[in-house]
């Protein structure tokens, strides 16, 4: 756990609606002009609940803001960027997840910037396909210290299985082995290839039939050199240099049948443009050029 | 706990006791002002007393060295008052004139006294007094008598007359703090709802006048109670209205009572503060110490306008207050609206009047009134300034007591000699009687004053009450015409207006942070004043600032962000004030705990503290100026870090003075670092704020916001 002592994450899977949500279903991107941001969170609060992690270890301070830091992996020879461009319709991705809440209103009593970020040191490694307008995730949780040990040799320790078996019972290993053996085949090792940092502003309804995120300040970072060694939270401001932002924001909305109406005209109100943005494209491009 | 109980009630106990014991040795002294036969010549109705020739004498002067321009009683024996007989007449020879005797002024007959003025072009020296009745033969005259004309100290009767309105002034602000600080909030809000009633309003205002003393106290009270929507403007003019009668009515009637006890009630105010167990009898002690101020200076006036006014130079301006003719009359009241609108009340103008009206007998009842009628239109100019920032419905409020105001005073000056006359059938003795004592020519002229001015005064309240639901329905109607030339910040020009406005706020903080940085490192005294001014016009534009952006509408979300970050410029104002008090504080204690003589200097490692806060919030200051010009949203991420790097530094600094202690450092250094530890808090405390106003302009989405919240937009 973090310094905070308590973990939080707003898409950890631990309840019924997030596995329900967790597991294939359509999802479709929308680009939503900065200038429509307040209106359209205003206008969500309205009919969804503002979505947050109540599992073991959530956050429960007021108010936070949740921010995601996600790590995206590739070859040196930039395998995954380019398979990504060549087919938006089908691709694999592989990522790394660290959500950390952050809570501005404590910054008058706080002597070091930590004790405002609540967040887990396990970082929730995903397989990302999509197939269509299918996509789906393989997730697992590793510690962050040993992530380089996991790509570099494929070494699973106790602890990595220990963390799976909430999720995937006794196949946690399998998992972790199936994951280690499609990373081998590449021939070059996986490393970290660039940083993407924004905040996540997360609606879902009861039944986990619709869930909307806005992801919102959107900034690009290539990996700074104590990646794997730090003992805090990758928050936007110790990640260095800002190589890229994109100003819209990213809406993403998940469900498994039709949109409701007041959804649809809420999209069409705010101006919402249909995207197949990708953070991981923008932002390896914004690193490497 | 019950021990402190005790030590409350036993200073409690004191502070009575003592008062008690000081009032009843003071009055058993004995009244050293008491005219008696020694000091003033007893004046005896039965004139014609005979002397052993029969001729006329001169028993007596007072005084026996008077000023040119001053009044003389002289107590005279073997006058005629057979029916027919001429009347006594005075000259004044010996070395007062180069020419000779001269005949002098007779003021007043009364009895076997005369009341005579000494010539202006009289010289200092000795001169021969002499009265006569008849053709002017040997006979007819009375042998000299010697008085020493002395020169006229013009400088210390101006300093008396100086000395005693500033005693008068101060006395009147003392009692007025006082009593808002006794009375306190629960009262104003009890004031509040009786005030809802016109009817009640006018009574409540003579309350509110008496106790706060000045009208623009009273107009701020008011204005502060429509502010808070507690009184419509209506009762609240009304409210005014009858303050200005409590305001000129309490130091009326208590100066005439006790002037010469001024210096005991001071005694007995101070005693109360020094023995002060709490805030309350704090409170009570300065409302005493206020009166006593009050009495002081109302005696130093009379003290010396007695021989000021008595000036002839003086004299000559004084007489063109009369109201036998019209521009007369017009300068009497337009004496009385200066006068009033620059002291801020009538009560002082009242006194100034009453003591050139008592001491020279110069200025007749009826001229004294038309100044003092002049006194309603005076105070409500300075409501209009007090009222003036406070907002539209102030505004009206200030515009429609301006106008019964004037009513008022037309009103007053064009009855005055009504007044007069019923003052006179009302009240015993007449008000140009000569009675002169050791200060005061005209003892009963005082009170003719206050009864004619107390009449007219509710006579007119009472007729403005009745006319100003009238009043107020003229003034609705010509209220859009007003409204059209109020500025209200909108659009474009409105947010540019405001991002400048606010700019040049941020840009006099950092001066004063300058300032404040020289200030505590280097003991420079005269920066805290500078930082003081600063302060004083970044506070200025702030109020106008954030008065325009209140009126703007709250539909265009890029102005409401700025009308929060105007709210938090304020907050930071007022941190950024408390900090210059801290540092003006602390370069005092700092100074006190010096070695030696200019060897001011504060303890190195709270040196780099200050110096560190210091420069945080520089950097903070500068980068929000330079995105507020540019039109763009701060960066809140950088401003938090700032602001837990301020937090840290506070934090070590306190823990270092722990440690500090711990090592058994030198209580010197210890008491040094206690000392700065106030001034630490203090930037910590402009920190918090300057980060508030970055979160209120900051383009961050509050995701929990409700539609009436005041959605800010993004990017």
């Amino acid at each position: 756990m973090s310094t905070g002592g308590k973990a939080v994450a707003t898409e950890r899977p631990p309840s019924d609606a997030d596995a329900e949500m967790t597991a294939e279903r359509d999802e479709v991107k929308y680009l939503v002009a900065s200038e429509q941001v307040q209106a359209f969170a205003t206008a969500m609060s309205r009919h969804l609940p503002h979505h947050r992690f109540t599992g073991e270890g959530a956050n429960t301070l007021p108010k936070p803001r949740h921010f995601v830091t996600t790590i995206y992996f590739d070859t040196p020879s930039r395998n995954q960027y380019k398979a990504s461009r060549e087919d938006h319709e089908h691709s694999l991705k592989m990522r790394a997840k660290e959500y950390y809440d952050l809570h501005p209103s404590l910054a008058e009593l706080a002597t070091d910037p930590r004790q405002i970020v609540k967040f887990q040191p396990v970082l929730w490694l995903e397989l990302k396909f999509k197939d269509g307008t299918k996509t789906g995730k393989r997730r697992i949780g590793i510690p962050k210290k040993q992530v380089p040990e996991f790509f570099g040799k494929g070494r699973i320790t106790p602890e990595m299985i220990a963390i799976q078996q909430k999720e995937y019972g006794a196949n946690g290993e399998r998992v972790l082995r199936e994951i280690a053996d499609y990373v081998g085949r590449y021939g070059e090792p996986f490393q970290a290839d660039c940083l993407v940092n924004y905040r996540r502003l997360p609606w879902q309804d009861d039944d986990g039939h619709l869930r909307v995120t806005l992801d919102v300040g959107l900034e690009f970072f290539a990996p700074p050199p104590d990646l794997w060694q730090r003992n805090h939270a990758l928050v936007r401001e110790t990640l260095g240099a800002t190589k890229g932002r994109q100003p819209a924001a990213v809406l993403e909305v998940k469900t498994h049948g039709e949109l409701p109406a007041w959804m649809t005209d809420l999209m069409t109100t705010v101006g919402a443009q249909r995207s197949g943005i990708s953070k991981f494209e923008e932002a390896s491009q914004a690193v490497h050029g | 706990m019950a021990e402190r109980r005790a030590l409350r009630r036993w200073r409690l106990g004191l502070a009575w006791g003592l008062s008690a014991i000081l009032i009843g040795g003071y009055f058993l002294l004995g009244n050293d002002d008491e005219p008696s036969a020694a000091t003033v010549p007893k004046i005896d109705d039965a004139a014609g007393t005979a002397t052993a020739d029969g001729r006329l004498e001169i028993l007596e002067v007072l005084p026996s060295d008077p000023s040119p321009g001053a009044a003389v009683v002289i107590r005279i024996a073997g006058q005629s008052s057979k029916p027919g007989a001429p009347p006594v007449a005075a000259s004044l020879g010996g070395k007062a004139f180069a020419d000779g005797k001269r005949a002098i002024e007779v003021l007043s007959r009364q009895g076997d006294a005369l009341v005579v003025r000494i010539p202006k072009g009289a010289r200092a020296g000795s001169g021969k007094l002499r009265v006569s009745q008849g053709e002017g033969k040997d006979d007819d005259e009375s042998k000299p008598y010697d008085i020493r004309v002395k020169p006229l100290k013009r400088q210390k009767a101006v300093g008396g007359v100086l000395g005693g309105l500033a005693f008068l002034v101060f006395g009147l602000r003392t009692l007025s703090r006082g009593s808002r600080a006794y009375t306190g909030h629960r009262s104003q809000a009890v004031l509040g709802r009786i005030g809802r009633r016109t009817s009640a309003a006018v009574g409540l205002g003579v309350l509110v006048g008496a106790v706060t003393q000045f009208t623009t106290s009273a107009a701020g009270l008011v204005v502060s109670l429509i502010d808070a929507h507690l009184i419509a403007v209506g009762p609240a003019v009304a409210v005014l209205l009858g303050a200005h009668l409590g305001a000129a009515a309490a130091p009326s009637v208590l100066g005439l009572a006790a002037s010469r006890e001024g210096l005991l009630v001071v005694t007995i105010g101070v005693l109360w503060i020094s023995l002060a167990v709490d805030r309350g009898s704090e409170a009570f002690g300065r409302i005493i110490f206020g009166c006593g101020l009050l009495f002081y200076g109302l005696y130093m006036l009379r003290d010396g306008l007695g021989p000021l006014v008595a000036d002839p130079e003086v004299l000559t301006y004084i007489d063109r207050f009369h109201t036998n003719t019209l521009p007369g009359l017009l300068a009497c009241v337009g004496a009385g609206v200066l006068l009033a609108a620059i002291l801020q009340g009538p009560a002082p103008v009242f006194v100034l009047v009453l003591g050139i009206a008592q001491s020279t007998g110069r200025l007749d009842p009826h001229s004294a009134l038309a100044v003092l009628a002049g006194t309603g239109l005076g105070g409500a100019i300075a409501t209009v300034v007090v009222a003036w920032p406070f907002g539209a419905e102030a505004r009206r409020f200030a515009r429609v007591h301006l106008l019964l105001a004037l009513l008022g005073t037309i009103l007053v000056a064009a009855t005055a000699g009504l007044w007069v006359d019923l003052a006179q059938a009302l009240v015993k003795g007449a008000a140009q009687q000569v009675a002169p004592g050791k200060k005061i020519l005209l003892p009963n002229i005082g009170r003719h004053l206050v009864a004619g001015f107390a009449m007219s005064q509710i006579a007119v309240t009472l007729l403005l009450a009745l006319v100003l639901p009238g009043v107020m329905k003229v003034m609705q109607k010509l209220a859009p015409t007003a409204a059209r030339v109020r500025k209200v910040l909108t659009g474009k020009e409105g947010v540019t207006a405001l991002r400048a406005g606010l700019g040049r706020v941020l840009k006099l903080h950092r001066q004063t942070l300058e300032a404040v940085r020289d200030l505590c490192l280097l003991g420079q005294r005269a920066r805290g004043r500078e930082g003081e001014h600063i302060l004083a016009d970044a506070r200025a534009e702030l109020e106008s600032l954030f008065s325009g952006a209140m009126r703007s509408p709250a539909s265009q979300p890029e102005l409401v962000k700025l009308r929060k970050a105007a709210l938090a410029t304020l907050q930071l104002q007022r941190a950024a004030e408390d900090l210059l008090v801290h540092a003006e504080r602390s370069t005092e204690r700092n100074s006190a705990l010096a070695p030696g003589r200019g060897a001011f200097q504060l303890a190195p490692r709270d040196e780099n503290v200050l110096k560190a806060l210091h420069q945080l919030l520089i950097e903070g200051l500068d980068a929000l100026d330079v995105r507020l010009t540019a039109g763009q949203a701060p960066d809140i991420d950088d401003a938090r870090s700032r602001e837990i790097r301020l937090n840290a530094i506070e934090s070590e600094a306190r823990q270092g003075l722990l440690s500090d202690a711990d090592r058994g450092e030198p209580s010197r250094l210890i008491a040094l670092r206690l000392n700065s530890t106030d001034l630490v808090n203090a930037y910590e405390s402009v920190g918090n704020h300057l980060y508030r106003l970055y979160e209120a302009l900051a383009a961050e989405v509050d995701q929990e916001a409700s539609d009436d919240g005041g959605a800010m937009a993004g990017g």
